[in-house]
């Protein structure tokens, strides 16, 4: 097997593909979903990536008015062997802009902490086979963090380009689960992975 | 009934089980359940036993041995075939097509041809379905490990029948290319009931091929039981619900409980159990693209006595015009009492057409149709639709021109086509005239042995409903292994085409057994 090499340094801007499906209605950004394909976490591990949501109603810019238009996931593995996942708030800028996390980047919040597992066809959230799962309800997060709630599947989006995914979000409520839109991941920078190593 | 007598006498394999040993409701655990023991299901049986892994077959149709074949066509058609051989695909025309029940299959009732997918065939499933791994090179090891279970050779040249030289003298008097026929046979004798069952055990069937060599590495077959419906927990399959109904009326329940669930019931009948199970597809294509390769027959009288009934069957095919769209031309004889049913005389006057049995031939053609049908469930059971699409009408019209002008140059004084009404024909010329008008449809007899598509494999979930190893998208551990799974006709003969796949997805499952089986 030939062992995945990422670029050194991922370009800081996202690329036309992200911008293109940012600008897709939500009836074709869930077909581009539901023709991914199931991401390998070694791929994911010990990377951040560029965050871009796409929420419903995306035209009305409700992501720019709240402030969570771009925010950067990242993803490492813990010490028991399970992926995890954390988000980082980002500045508000234009969208093709830098990704400017908050407070810094050498020192950025992490929250919203959430584990990466492939999708239990037995579970509830067992929508997509072939996304794998961000349950932030197995992320130790604070418990009145209503992040928590949130459920969100991801996919490699083409085959052959693992610097690109698509979330799909979506909120818990009881055995309910609202739909809140979709969210574009690209590879960004070295995560924590290798904050630890160092 | 004779072939009652035997199950009691006892004579078959511990590890097969049948309507006379279901004493009541039954529970099961196993890691692999397969439905359906045909082409199909028995590779995968065969595989997966072998590799040591507990494996239940359940069978809607009986369990019979070589020593149940009888020349008695009627009791052979009613035992061995669904629905007695009489389902229809409602359409213009409407196409009767014949599918086997019985343990082994439609592999028991069929002629045993056995072909490699053609590349053509494999680079429209990579083109058109995103297949990429399927190339005649990859598929190799497969097709090799498979004809060496089921025997794959040309005919003794000893055992091919008058009427099948006959098509050969006309093929060649033509200038058109002939095939010796590949069929799974061991020293086939030429009794020509191989599609009633083979009497001497000849053809090896998966009855007496794939069959037995998973009874060996013990597996269990269950034979009688139909399957209601897949059980499933969230997305993932996790066994089947079926029942079995014993001699004195009673019905018990037959539950398996498995790793994996495999539905081999053939294009008709898998997504029909799909869909009784309350499966679908993201695709919208469960049920959708099937494909029929509609045959007609022809059948031509000749002075000379050609005893059509003795001698392999189809021991040549004319594959001249395959590229056109015309897979196949082979003589298919038939028993004397389906030839009185379907052709068009009455009375005395078919008396004295069917006197004429031993100067007959039967010959038929494969058209490699371009339009689709689909399968719908009603009550719970298919119902296959299917409308002949106008090119492959206007195509099979010129198949029969073709295929009069060969039976003519063997020879033939007359000619009797497959249309109600229809003139005999005296010559060449008179083919073409008679055929050079459209004839409608809706007076056609056509029929089919090859029903494939109706659970597509491709890459892409919005357009196929499995993936490229029959696993069925968007459900965990049901894999889908007979002819539903390909995405377009396979232009010949598709029984290997199905052992292979169903070998390769054997191969996948015990190489990622953790995931499938774990």
């Amino acid at each position: 097997m030939i062992a995945f090499a990422p670029p050194a340094r991922p370009s800081p801007f996202p690329s036309p593909l992200a911008l293109r499906l940012e600008q897709m209605p939500m009836h074709e950004l869930e077909h581009v979903f539901v023709r991914g394909v199931t991401p390998d976490l070694d791929q994911l591990v010990g990377w951040e990536f560029r965050g871009i949501n796409h929420l419903p109603f995306n035209a009305l810019r409700i992501g720019e008015l709240l402030g969570i238009k771009k925010f950067v996931k990242g993803f490492y593995r813990a010490e028991d062997g399970r992926v995890m996942g954390y988000n980082i708030p980002v500045g508000r800028n234009a969208l093709d802009g830098r990704w400017h996390l908050k407070p810094s980047d050498s020192e950025p919040k992490r929250w919203g902490f959430f584990e990466v597992a492939a999708v239990d066809p037995t579970a509830r959230d067992n929508d997509y086979l072939h996304a794998v799962l961000l349950d932030y309800g197995k992320g130790d997060n604070p418990k009145l963090d209503p992040s928590q709630n949130l459920r969100d599947y991801l996919v490699q989006v083409d085959p052959k380009n693992p610097d690109m995914y698509l979330g799909k979000a979506s909120y818990a409520l009881g055995p309910l689960r609202v739909p809140a839109g979709f969210f574009i991941l690209e590879r960004h920078r070295v995560g924590l992975t290798d904050y630890v190593r160092r | 009934m004779a072939t009652a007598a035997l199950h009691e006498g006892g004579s078959r394999p511990s590890n097969v089980f049948t309507r006379h040993d279901l004493k009541g409701d039954t529970v099961l655990d196993c890691d692999v359940v397969i439905v359906g023991s045909g082409a199909g299901g028995a590779p995968v049986a065969a595989e997966l036993a072998e590799a040591g892994y507990d494996v239940i077959v359940l069978e809607e149709g009986s369990y019979y041995q070589t020593r149940d074949f009888t020349a008695n066509t009627s009791q052979m058609v009613r035992q061995l075939y669904r629905d007695g051989g009489a389902s229809i695909a409602i359409g213009n025309p409407p196409i009767m097509f014949q599918e086997g029940r019985a343990v082994g299959g439609s592999t028991v009732i069929n002629g045993g041809m056995s072909w490699r997918t053609p590349e053509n065939i494999l680079a429209r499933w990579r083109d058109e379905a995103g297949l990429d791994d399927l190339t005649a090179h990859s598929l190799e090891p497969y097709f090799e490990r498979v004809e060496k279970r089921i025997h794959v050779a040309p005919m003794d040249h000893d055992a091919i029948g008058r009427d099948n030289w006959l098509l050969k003298k006309g093929a060649d008097a033509k200038g058109w290319e002939t095939l010796g026929n590949l069929r799974n046979q061991a020293h086939c004798v030429g009794s020509n009931r191989c599609a009633f069952g083979c009497p001497t055990g000849a053809k090896q069937s998966a009855l007496v091929s794939y069959i037995p060599r998973a009874l060996h590495f013990g597996a269990r077959v269950y034979a009688d039981v139909s399957v209601q419906r897949i059980t499933m927990h969230g997305k993932r399959a996790t066994g089947v619900i079926g029942s079995v109904r014993t001699d004195d009326g009673a019905k018990h329940e037959i539950v398996v409980r498995a790793k994996l669930v495999v539905s081999s019931c053939g294009a008709i009948q898998t997504p029909a159990l799909l869909a009784r199970s309350g499966l679908t597809s993201r695709s919208g294509m469960l049920g959708q693209n099937l494909s029929l390769h509609p045959n007609v027959k022809v059948v031509a009288l000749f002075d000379e006595d050609v005893s059509g009934w003795q001698g392999a069957h189809q021991a040549f095919q004319v594959r001249e015009f395959a590229d056109e769209g015309l897979g196949c031309f082979a003589a298919v004889n038939l028993p004397a009492s389906i030839v009185a049913m379907s052709v068009p005389h009455r009375g005395k006057q078919l008396g004295q057409f069917m006197d004429q049995y031993n100067q007959m031939v039967v010959a038929g053609l494969l058209c490699e149709d371009t339009t689709t049908g689909h399968v719908k469930v009603i009550n719970g059971r298919p119902q296959a639709f299917y409308n002949l699409a106008e090119h492959d009408a206007h195509n099979i019209q010129r198949g029969l021109v073709l295929l009069a002008e060969l039976l003519f140059a063997a020879g033939a004084k007359r000619l009797l086509l497959p249309f109600h009404h229809a003139q005999e024909l005296t010559s060449a010329d008179e083919a073409h005239r008679v055929l050079s008008a459209p004839i409608p449809t809706k007076g056609w007899e056509v029929v089919t042995v090859h029903m494939m598509g109706t659970a597509k494999m491709g890459s892409d979930r919005t357009t196929a409903v499995t993936d490229g190893y029959g696993f069925m998208h968007d459900v965990d551990r049901l894999l889908i292994s007979d002819a539903s799974v390909f995405p377009s006709p396979c232009r010949v003969n598709p029984m290997e085409t199905i052992m292979a796949l169903a070998t390769r997805s054997a191969g996948h499952i015990i190489d990622n057994a953790r995931r499938y089986l774990g």
